[in-house]
Order: C-alpha cells, then sequence, then structure tokens
C-alpha cells in the first residue's frame, strides 16, 4: 500500500518510470522472441489436436490478460475513489485500451481455435459469452471517459462502473466449472497443477511473461504520456473578468491536477 | 461438466491456415498498439 502510494506522486511515479521502462522494453522483446520460438519451433504437438494446439500460446495469456488488466483496473479504481489518487485513476484509463486489445484477441484467436476442434466459430456458452460482456465492459468504460467533459466526475463514475463489472471477472474463471460448456476446462491454474507437460506449459509460461511485461512497458509510455501533455499545457488566461464569487476552488470543469 | 470428443473434427480441417491466422493477427494487432502508443510518447516527450 505504501508503494502504491508513493506511485500516486507523478514525480515518484516518473522517477521510477525512467530507469524501469528500458528494463520491461528489453524483457518484453526478449520473453515475446523467445517464447514465439519456442512455441513455434520446439514445443510438441498436441496428442488429440495436433499443431493446432500451437494457438495455445497465443490465445491463452491474451485470455489471462484480458482479466488480468481488468483486475488492475478495478484495483486502481478503488485507490483512486477512496484515496482520490488521480493518477490511479489515469492507470486505469490508460489500461482500459489494452485490456479491451488482449480481451478482443483472446476471442479472435479462441474463434479461430475453436473453429478447428469444435468445428464452429461461435458458441454462446458461458465462458464465450462472458469474455464478450468482458469485452463489451471495457468498451462501455472507455466511452464513459469519453463522453464526461469534467474529468473529475468521469473518474468517479468510471471507476463505479469498473468496479461492478468486476463482478464478471469470477463469472469468467469459474465458467467453465459451473455450466455445461463447450470450451475446456481449465488446465493450467487447476487443483493438481497443469494437464499438460511442461514442454508445453514452459513456453506458455514464457509467452504469458512476454504479454505481461509488454503491458508494463505500454502502460508507463501512457501514463508518462499523460503527465507530460497535462505539463505542457499552458495555462488559459481567463477570458473576461472573474469576479470574487467566480472563484470556487471547485470548479465543475476543473481537471485534477497530476503535474506536480 | 461436459466432454467434448474433438477427434472426430480434427482429421477434417487442416489447422495451418488458422494457426497462421491467430499468430500473424496478434502481432498486427500488439504491433500497431505498440507503434501508436510509442508515437504518441516521443511526440509528448518532445514537447516535455
Amino acid at each position: 500500500m505504501k508503494w502504491l502510494t508513493q506511485m500516486a506522486n507523478p514525480e515518484r511515479f516518473l522517477k521510477f518510470a525512467k530507469p524501469a521502462l528500458p528494463v520491461f522494453a528489453i524483457l518484453t522483446v526478449l520473453l515475446l522472441l523467445g517464447g514465439t520460438f519456442w512455441s513455434l519451433m520446439i514445443a510438441p504437438e498436441d496428442k488429440l489436436q495436433g499443431a493446432a494446439a500451437r494457438m495455445l500460446y497465443v490465445h491463452v495469456p491474451a485470455a489471462w490478460m484480458s482479466m488480468a488488466v481488468y483486475a488492475f483496473m478495478a484495483v486502481a479504481s478503488l485507490v483512486g475513489y477512496i484515496w482520490r489518487h488521480s493518477l490511479a485513476d489515469f492507470a486505469a484509463r490508460e489500461a482500459a485500451p489494452l485490456g479491451m486489445a488482449f480481451t478482443f484477441l483472446a476471442l479472435l484467436t479462441g474463434s479461430l481455435w475453436g473453429k478447428t476442434t469444435w468445428g464452429v466459430w461461435w458458441d454462446w456458452d458461458a465462458r464465450m459469452t462472458s469474455m464478450l460482456v468482458l469485452l463489451f465492459i471495457y468498451a462501455g468504460y472507455i466511452t464513459l471517459w469519453r463522453v464526461i467533459d469534467n474529468e473529475t466526475q468521469a473518474a468517479r463514475l468510471a471507476a463505479i462502473l469498473c468496479m461492478i463489472g468486476a463482478i464478471n471477472i469470477p463469472i469468467i474463471k469459474f465458467s467453465v466449472d459451473y455450466w455445461e460448456t463447450l470450451h475446456q476446462p481449465a488446465s493450467i491454474i487447476r487443483e493438481g497443477g497443469p494437464a499438460m507437460p511442461a514442454s508445453m506449459y514452459l513456453p506458455l509460461f514464457v509467452m504469458a511473461f512476454g504479454y505481461q511485461f509488454l503491458f508494463a512497458t505500454l502502460l508507463i509510455m501512457r501514463l508518462q504520456t499523460v503527465i507530460w501533455l497535462r505539463r505542457s499545457i499552458p495555462v488559459r488566461p481567463a477570458s473576461r473578468p472573474v469576479s470574487a464569487h467566480q472563484t470556487s476552488p471547485q470548479s465543475p470543469n476543473a481537471k485534477p491536477d497530476i503535474s506536480a | 461438466m461436459n466432454e467434448v470428443d474433438i477427434s472426430q473434427y480434427i482429421q477434417e480441417i487442416d489447422p495451418s491456415p488458422y494457426i497462421a491466422a491467430s499468430w500473424i493477427v496478434s502481432g498486427l494487432l500488439l504491433g500497431a498498439m505498440t507503434f501508436w502508443i510509442w508515437l504518441e510518447w516521443q511526440k509528448a516527450r518532445k514537447n516535455n
């Protein structure tokens, strides 16, 4: 919690981001290149699915990230809502398009995989439908930020939406256990360990770490961009004289100050 | 829990184009997203 509070200070965040960004970027490239080579060239084919199982290495990390990013957003929204750390609100806002991209990829690669193994592109089963709902929640969250001009108000409402939407994450995770689904049950994160050999789950973990570092790298870049842009915006001179009763410190169009 | 016997489908479809499509689309989307964020980041860094 102390670390979170420290990172809520833009100056401290920029100090952390400067050395962290190149390290994260290099790790991302190494993990994704190594993971791609391992997944496509070294990892064995599946006993039943054959080469089709190679879609596992892009589908599963995208699906994990779609939920992990949303969980991150929910925590950031909670911090922003309770402690009014505007950087936490912006972290959630900037993470949303990344999470939406991972969700879209999980659905798309899942559809391609489904066609080869189930013979259908889509089925309205609990796992796929709850993932589609997650995509819509991401879209709604991003839209909410865009349609409300007052950023303080947008941050509050978006945080409420994000925290309510978090109920969908355990639904996605346990959908294959509670309902009869075409989608297979959990085969990695489950009791008794992974249901596949190390030669398959190790490259999967490498790809998953690559996706995680990619998300961290891109989020740091987006937050740096937001902080820098806010610093570079010149203070607008008042277009007309402002009388004493108009100088409320809580102007309805006031933007949260994250420049210092 | 519904166990699906997938073996009957696997022989019918050559998975190669589907594997290629899943990897290419993932690479393109994540690559495009990274490039766009990098462009915005560069612009903001120069103006800062």
